[in-house]
């Protein structure tokens, strides 16, 4: 595995009394889209400043391309683009124009980058346009170009999609996926909605209250969730007391279709034949019986759920 | 360091409202001074025979006063603006030290007031020649670098000062307030502890404003040396705060 584009190592933040970062340990991949989900007010928009070095943890460490984001912050972030809260510019400036002032900090020839990012972003047509003309989509969308600017490898995108229409999701989630699979760049991006995550991301951490509850691939964290099972039989009450009997089944639910839905934990020994051999031989003729995908969704639920009662 | 100057120039010119009102105002000021002129001389030749040449060169005074209120507001907007707006994080983002971006801006405060205040000069001197004044001395190059440097000091020192404050203070609104009312209050303060005390009266920013625009044979050292004392130190307050100001 490549080193991580960005490493965080025990960081925590604390506000006074109140801890908004509680030491998080996590690494993003070179050329992957790595999602960081929670809650409004988990701590994500923090962890995405200390990340730049915008903001300092309290202890812990934080690496950004190799570099000590503390002690090389230019290093740092010499290849990173990012929007952080909202993308904000000089209204009274065109789209254009505030790339130029843009470019003049970047220095290292990004004048030159400007036309064919805006032609990128799709704000070619609007370029002369003064930004406090644009509507919010179209800032996201200058905000990405600025971002790119730096021809970077990492984008820190922090919930970029905030107050788009659907279409303007669409469009932003499209140009995202192109960021990581045809320039091969990394894209950490926060937001607390789980399906644009789990249509954008490759990884993800979910977060809570400070704290990151969990950590992976998409794929691995809905798999390592509970296996959960439909089942339709003759007498789903039945069937109910039967199976109650069963340890490692977490939840058992009568659906409003009258078909019932079962959870076993991630680590049950129980199998599918097993479930049906145990309601046979209790005399239930099983007509249907399959399992059930879980979704981001109630994996996010059932992870916060899990963390509440602990 | 140049192409990033030149970048922030040309974005502060751009601020037309600014721009526009800071250029309009002293030269506005000027038009009615040459007008009431005019008409003093009109109407009483006898009293009045001299209205151009160095009596017009003079109420440069009274253009200087405006030039202070809208070095002001240049230089807390400079200072201030990009933390009002949010832009600072991404000026950070891109790896320009906060340091140099505070010390980039400083030449920007002072050529954007000269820039703005070459129309009313211009306009000043194009009165003071056109205006009669048979009998007084001729204007003098002399005459034209007092003016000069009466605007363009005004415009640098109370534009440095708010520039700090601008930075220091993080509001554009309040930086402009409390930079006025430094300034304007001040020049009535000072009045007051000129008298008290004459023998700090060297110290103080008008008056050591007034001895290196007015020249003189007063020391020039010491009044310099004054005005880099009180620019300095708003500048360092500014640059204390620049330094740590979460963007």
């Amino acid at each position: 595995m490549a080193d991580p584009i960005i490493r965080c190592e025990g960081v925590t933040r604390q506000f006074g009394k109140r801890v908004a970062l509680d030491d998080i340990t996590l690494d993003v991949q070179p050329g992957r889209c790595f999602g960081f989900l929670g809650p409004n007010g988990a701590g994500k928009t923090t962890l995405i400043r200390c990340i730049l070095g915008l903001a300092r943890p309290t202890s812990g460490q934080i690496t950004v391309r190799g570099f000590d984001i503390a002690h090389e912050p230019a290093a740092a972030l010499a290849r990173v683009g990012a929007i952080v809260e909202e993308p904000r510019f000089y209204g009274y400036l065109s789209g254009r124009q505030n790339l130029d002032v843009w470019a003049a900090y970047v220095g290292a020839g990004a004048d030159v980058r400007v036309t064919s990012l805006l032609a990128r972003v799709g704000l070619t047509a609007r370029a002369g346009d003064k930004v406090s003309t644009y509507s919010l989509g179209m800032r996201q969308r200058l905000g990405v170009a600025r971002a790119l600017l730096t021809d970077p490898e990492l984008l820190v995108l922090d919930e970029p999609t905030n107050g788009l229409d659907p279409d303007g999701v669409a469009e932003f989630r499209a140009l995202l996926r192109d960021l990581v699979e045809q320039d091969g760049r990394a894209v950490f991006i926060s937001s607390h909605l789980l399906d644009e995550i789990e249509k954008i991301c490759d990884d993800l951490a979910i977060v809570n209250q400070g704290r990151v509850i969990t950590a992976g691939t998409l794929d691995d964290l809905i798999t390592a969730g509970e296996r959960a099972l439909k089942i339709e039989c003759d007498d789903a009450q039945r069937a109910k007391s039967v199976l109650a009997g069963v340890p490692t089944i977490t939840r058992i639910e009568l659906d409003a279709d009258g078909a019932l839905s079962i959870a076993l934990a991630p680590d049950s020994p129980e199998t599918r034949a097993g479930i049906n051999r145990l309601l046979v031989e209790a005399g239930l003729a099983v007509s249907r019986l399959e399992p059930r995908e879980e979704s981001l969704e109630e994996r996010y639920l059932s992870l916060v759920r899990d963390l509440g009662q602990a | 360091m140049i192409a990033v100057a030149l970048a922030e120039l040309g974005r502060m010119l751009r601020r037309r409202g600014l721009v526009i009102t800071a250029v309009a105002i002293p030269a506005a000021v000027v038009v009615v001074i040459a007008i009431i002129q005019m008409v003093l001389h009109s109407r009483n030749p006898q009293e009045y025979p001299i209205v151009g040449g160095s009596s017009m060169l003079s109420a440069g005074q009274l253009v200087a006063y405006f030039l202070l209120i809208l070095a002001t507001l240049i230089g807390a907007t400079l200072g201030a603006e990009d933390t009002v707006n949010g832009t600072l994080r991404y000026i950070l983002l891109t790896g320009f030290s906060r340091i140099r971006l505070y010390l980039v801006r400083l030449p920007i405060v002072a050529i954007i007031g000269l820039l703005v205040s070459l129309p009313a000069l211009l306009l000043l001197i194009i009165a003071a020649v056109v205006l009669p004044h048979e009998g007084a001395p001729s204007i003098s190059a002399s005459d034209l670098w007092q003016a000069f440097l009466l605007f363009a000091a005004t415009t640098t020192v109370y534009g440095l000062i708010a520039y700090g404050i601008g930075t220091a203070i993080r509001s554009t609104g309040g930086a402009i307030a409390v930079a006025l009312g430094l300034n304007i209050v001040g020049l009535n303060l000072v009045g007051a502890i000129a008298l008290w005390q004459p023998s700090i009266e060297d110290w103080l920013l008008p008056i050591a404003l007034a001895r290196v625009t007015e020249g003189g044979d007063t020391s020039i050292g010491v009044a310099l040396l004054a005005l880099l004392i009180w620019c300095g130190a708003f500048l360092v307050v500014g640059l204390a705060r620049a330094l740590r100001t979460e963007a």
